[in-house]
């Protein structure tokens, strides 16, 4: 399969180097790309992220091209999608919160954590050095474990993050530290509705005969509730 | 001494009728003091007065006995005021005053206020009077009571709307989500033009050479400052000036930093129509210098 590379990502990152930002899964092949790829980043701030990413961008419009860009507060998520004659070519997926796993829960503030241990990659744009930043090893294996986890049912390509992390946490130190920070910042998620069982559970056991008998006597007042008990017992052999 | 506690605050300034005659001259004050931002300038007429000075100084922290005597010539000026309202970038806050009329002021709010009334307020005997030109507020909460008085429900919140936070867009516009950056045909591109009189008007959309501010640029000066003396201060309340436009015109480098997200922003209205939600002025000159394609923000 042929690259893309319709847009320089050395220029974007050289632009980006002044930001506190972490390449997530960063591809082997970077700054090479295929057509409809991208690449995950955390950032700190992502409205100044994205800003020069757009500043760049405003370099690659013409009649043929255009940006798209989505927002969301709600779910803390940035995309912006390079179009080339109408075909989407490059997203850069950007991160201010922890994305959601449904299979493990993590703490907000890895995503900083990430940034902050976030380890640097030199290269070099128009002979100009310049640093791109990647996680650490540790939390790039534990970023890979949550996405394999969230997705093995489903995508059996995710198997790549597996292989990885089994590559890479062979030693026994490795493993420990890896299991260390895994718990320190994930946790199973709770259990859904466990008290809402509970509760109907009760509802069902001990109320549901005085509720029924209540409801009779709201709808036959008190005297006519009497007289349908009445005539129940009476009928009785 | 002062705190930087805050980076931002929303303040306001009154041109009292006595003052209205140098309008455009403290309006220019305030527009080259590089750490306020025009927000709004709204004209306001009201019925009596009286309750405007009351309502004004009700919040003031001199007992208003002190006041009464202070205000009674703002009672002789014209019924008419300007409410000029900033976000101010220089907060530069102290505590003055003492016991119950103890307050939170802004050094900077207070030292421009000093410079219009030294400017403008009235002489006698070679000495500044007390008939103060000008009134501003010593904090955010008077501008958030006052913006409520004049029927802004949200109060200074309706200057914190941030429609998108990767575009600059003034706060009048609503929240969005989703844009697409592409480049357009400067005759795709229409504005929404008022019509008529401040009190019966219509919008109009025009192809942007047959804009007001496309004909100032174009030499037609009368055009524009007949639409900004119409609708200025009651329909449109940004900060907008034949000067202003002109300047801007003379300097403009479109999406260059430190406005490299300053795109025009639009809403497609027909198929490859695009009508323009802010940004008049700047379409305006891109056309004037002759881009017959530049890149627009349509909201989706």
């Amino acid at each position: 399969m042929k690259y893309s590379n319709m847009l320089g990502l050395d220029e974007f990152f050289y632009a980006l180097r002044d930001e506190e930002y972490a390449i997530i899964k960063i591809s082997e092949d970077f700054p090479n790309y295929y057509k409809r790829s991208d690449i995950d980043i955390f950032c700190t701030n992502v409205e100044e992220f994205a800003k020069v990413v757009l500043e760049v961008g405003n370099r690659y419009l013409s009649k043929t091209t255009h940006v798209e860009v989505v927002t969301d507060e709600d779910n803390p998520h940035t995309y912006i999608d390079f179009y080339f004659d109408g075909d989407l070519d490059f997203r850069f997926d950007l991160y201010s919160k922890m994305p959601c796993f449904n299979a493990i829960t993590t703490k907000d503030y890895f995503l900083y954590s990430v940034i902050d241990r976030r380890i640097k990659v030199e290269r070099e744009y128009n002979d100009l050095k310049y640093p791109i930043f990647v996680p650490s090893d540790l939390d790039e294996i534990i970023l890979r474990y949550l996405e394999y986890m969230e997705w093995y049912e489903k995508r059996p390509d995710k198997i790549k993050h597996l292989d990885y992390i089994l590559e890479r946490i062979g030693d026994e130190k490795t493993r420990k530290r890896f299991l260390d920070r895994l718990h320190l910042y994930a946790e199973l998620p709770p259990l859904e509705n466990k008290n809402e069982h509970i509760r109907s559970y009760i509802i069902s056991r001990y109320f549901s005969l005085p509720l029924y008998y209540l409801k009779k006597i709201k709808s036959k007042g008190v005297v006519g509730s009497f007289v349908a008990i009445k005539r129940r017992v009476l009928k009785k052999p | 001494m002062f705190c930087f506690i805050k980076d931002v605050r929303y303040d306001y300034f009154l041109i009292w009728g006595n003052g209205l005659k140098y309008k455009e001259e403290i309006i220019d004050i305030l527009r080259r003091k590089p750490h306020l931002e025009i927000l709004k300038i709204l004209n306001h007429t009201p019925k009596n007065i009286k309750k405007l000075v009351r309502v004004i100084y009700s919040y003031d922290y001199a007992p208003f006995q002190h006041l009464k005597s202070k205000t009674n010539y703002l009672l002789s000026t014209g019924p008419e005021v300007v409410f000029i309202f900033v976000k101010n970038n220089n907060v530069r806050e102290i505590y003055a005053g003492d016991g119950q009329f103890r307050h939170l002021e802004c050094e900077y709010i207070k030292s421009i206020k000093e410079e219009i009334r030294d400017r403008f307020n009235e002489r006698k005997n070679d000495r500044r009077t007390e008939d103060h030109v000008v009134h501003a507020s010593d904090n955010e909460s008077q501008t958030d009571y006052i913006l409520k008085y004049l029927g802004f429900e949200k109060g200074v919140e309706l200057f914190k709307n941030n429609p998108n936070p990767l575009l600059s867009v003034p706060y009048h516009i609503k929240i969005f989500d989703q844009f697409v950056l592409k480049y357009v045909n400067a005759r795709q591109v229409y504005c929404s033009i008022l019509e008529g009189t401040r009190d019966s008007f219509s919008k109009r959309v025009l192809p942007i050479e047959e804009t007001p501010h496309y004909l100032c640029l174009s030499g037609d000066i009368e055009s524009y400052q007949r639409y900004l003396n119409t609708f200025g201060g009651s329909l449109l309340t940004d900060d907008y000036s034949v000067e202003k436009l002109l300047n801007l015109s003379k300097k403009f480098s479109y999406l260059e930093p430190p406005f490299s997200n300053g795109y025009v922003l639009t809403k497609e209205f027909e198929p490859y129509k695009y009508q323009v939600m802010d940004g008049v002025h700047r379409a305006s000159i891109l056309k004037y210098h002759g881009h017959d394609k530049f890149i627009v923000a349509v909201i989706k």
